[in-house]
């Protein structure tokens, strides 16, 4: 089974590169492009109607709201809280670091500072 | 400004105080029938209050800078006029009892003390910052002080018959000199660390504009990075289908070199930031500066070989080979001796560069005023030097360089390369500073090649 992520990001040159790299990869890929269509997601699976990604790539520089809401909104009911959430973004700094690690992110990644392969051998890795 | 008005002051001072030590030494008393006192106060009221309101429309901006001058020497002709006109229509006036110094005193009080007044409170209308308290302040000295004289020399000796009292004007005058001067100093102080404080406030302001700004900056640029090195990557794997044209492989080759530069560069000018917020703390490691250097100079020395130029390594005589190792961040000295080197490499048209290694184990000559002093105690330093036999730096220059216009490039370099980054120079001294050390140029002068020279405190036993 090819394990599903579920990327969170609203830039269209980066989600065309992802969707040409990350299937060749091996991954089942979904996109969303906005942080409203991530919350509505975050509920489906709390729900039920949805499954379980097997990892979550989250931007935190959405054009509606900020990632971290997200991230908090996954880590608040049980049956969520477990999934595993890789922060992936060119925004990064000290304060947002410190929250995003109070509110339990996985990993940090600074989008621009990995090539394609080695973001894939992060995730495999990761998913193991 | 200020120094006009400091002028304006002393003047006053001499004056006040030479007027009422004359009147002291050189008033009759004055003896005068029941009614004229009532004449002579309403009249000097009159020309004080003329006066004041004369200099404040004068020196107001409602009127246009000619005139202003000729509004001024004609209140002063004005007063005159009145004095003299008193002096010829009542020969039993006040003022024709006073001495001829006492008189031109007088006037001059008048004058200056109305001229001050005016500008301060002229100043205290335009300025929020500055002075309706020393304006309030110096308009009711003058009062007092006016109520006071006249007191003094008119009221109290026309009501005793005598002038016993008249010692009390120096007095006066000297208390009200001291009371001004100390609200003046007061008041100064005050504007001042107001100014301070809303200097500070704005400097407050910019930064964390300039930090937010900052910040953005560092997502919108690394956000299409990231798919141009994707792509890139993508493109020289072959995933698209084989490039076939040597050339535009080669190519594809040097523009993916170009933006992994570009973004180096670009985290890097971040990184300096955060340093200097103090958002980001050195990860230090274990570091062989010599096999740092190398690594540069491998990295480098295909540039050096297609301008036809030497890039040597020489470790300086009797350093021995107990090199220490040191606790460096090595992307950040590696960064550092990269950008001299490199900037050795591209202001260098004949003969070559030469990295330099030394150990220096006692404290030796402070290099110059610009280099700033070693952080404490005596201790060991390793130096990394940089030698070119490029353009050569002039002294200005170098003191220009290192009194931390870092973005500035020389104008040598400008005039014979064009416009090129200046940022190098000003990653590699914050990356050596935030290790504790000194980074600093020693050049014969123009056309004579530059040294630029890196300082690490060694710590430990080395």
């Amino acid at each position: 089974m090819k394990p599903k992520i579920l990327i969170i990001e609203d830039d269209v040159p980066t989600i065309k590169l992802f969707k040409e790299t990350f299937p060749m990869a091996g991954f089942e890929i979904e996109i969303l492009d906005l942080g409203k269509k991530a919350i509505a997601m975050v509920q489906e699976i709390r729900e039920g109607k949805k499954e379980k990604p097997d990892l979550i790539l989250l931007d935190l520089i959405l054009p509606d709201i900020n990632g971290i809401e997200i991230l908090k909104e996954v880590r608040k009911y049980p049956e969520t809280k477990t999934l595993k959430i890789y922060a992936l973004t060119n925004y990064s700094s000290a304060e947002s670091n410190e929250e995003l690690n109070k509110e339990g992110i996985d990993k940090i990644l600074v989008k621009a500072q990995y090539s394609l392969k080695e973001l894939t051998e992060i995730m495999r890795e990761g998913l193991k | 400004m200020n120094f006009i008005s400091n002028l304006h002051f002393l003047i006053f001072a001499i004056i006040i105080i030479s007027w009422s030590g004359s009147l002291y030494f050189y008033s009759n008393p004055l003896l005068l029938a029941g009614p004229e006192w009532m004449k002579i106060t309403a009249s000097l009221t009159i020309i004080v209050i003329l006066e004041l309101f004369y200099f404040i429309v004068a020196i107001s901006n409602s009127v246009s800078p000619k005139i202003k001058v000729p509004l001024i020497a004609s209140s002063i002709l004005g007063l005159a006029l009145i004095v003299g006109i008193f002096i010829i229509e009542d020969e039993k006036n006040f003022l024709t009892r006073m001495h001829p110094q006492e008189a031109i005193f007088f006037m001059l009080l008048f004058i200056y003390a109305g001229l001050g007044t005016a500008i301060l409170f002229e100043k205290s209308l335009k300025s929020s910052l500055l002075s309706h308290s020393r304006a309030l302040y110096t308009l009711v000295s003058f009062a007092l002080l006016v109520v006071a004289i006249t007191v003094l020399y008119v009221f109290l000796p026309i009501i005793t018959g005598q002038s016993e009292y008249l010692w009390l004007g120096p007095v006066l005058a000297f208390l009200f000199l001291v009371s001004f001067i100390f609200g003046h100093s007061l008041t100064k102080e005050k504007a001042k660390r107001k100014e301070a404080e809303s200097l500070a406030e704005e400097w407050g302001k910019l930064a964390s504009a300039k930090d937010q700004l900052l910040l953005s900056l560092q997502h919108h640029l690394r956000t299409p990075i990231g798919p141009i090195k994707g792509y890139l990557e993508r493109i020289l794997e072959g995933t698209y289908g084989r490039e076939e044209n040597p050339v535009i492989k080669e190519k594809l080759i040097e523009i993916k070199k170009l933006v992994d530069n570009l973004y180096s560069l670009m985290e890097n000018l971040l990184y300096i930031q955060e340093l200097r917020v103090g958002k980001k703390s050195l990860d230090l490691e274990d570091c062989q500066i010599e096999a740092l250097i190398k690594n540069v100079i491998e990295e480098l020395k295909l540039e050096a070989e297609q301008k036809n130029i030497y890039l040597k390594y020489e470790l300086a005589a009797g350093t021995g080979e107990k090199l220490p190792t040191l606790m460096l961040n090595k992307s950040m000295i590696k960064e550092a001796i990269w950008n001299l080197v490199n900037n050795a490499v591209k202001y260098t048209n004949r003969g070559g560069v030469t990295v330099k290694l030394k150990v220096e184990n006692e404290e030796p000559q402070p290099i110059s005023k610009w280099a700033g002093p070693r952080p404490s105690g005596k201790g060991r330093w390793l130096k990394i030097g940089v030698t070119d036999t490029g353009i050569g730096m002039e002294k200005e220059e170098i003191d220009y360089f290192l009194r931390g216009k870092l973005f500035e490039r020389s104008a040598a370099a400008k005039k014979l390369y064009g416009p090129g980054r200046g940022i190098g120079l000003s990653i590699v001294f914050e990356f050596v500073k935030a290790h504790g050390g000194r980074t600093w140029a020693e050049s014969e002068g123009w056309g004579k090649g530059t040294t630029f020279w890196i300082e690490l405190p060694i710590k430990g036993s080395g």
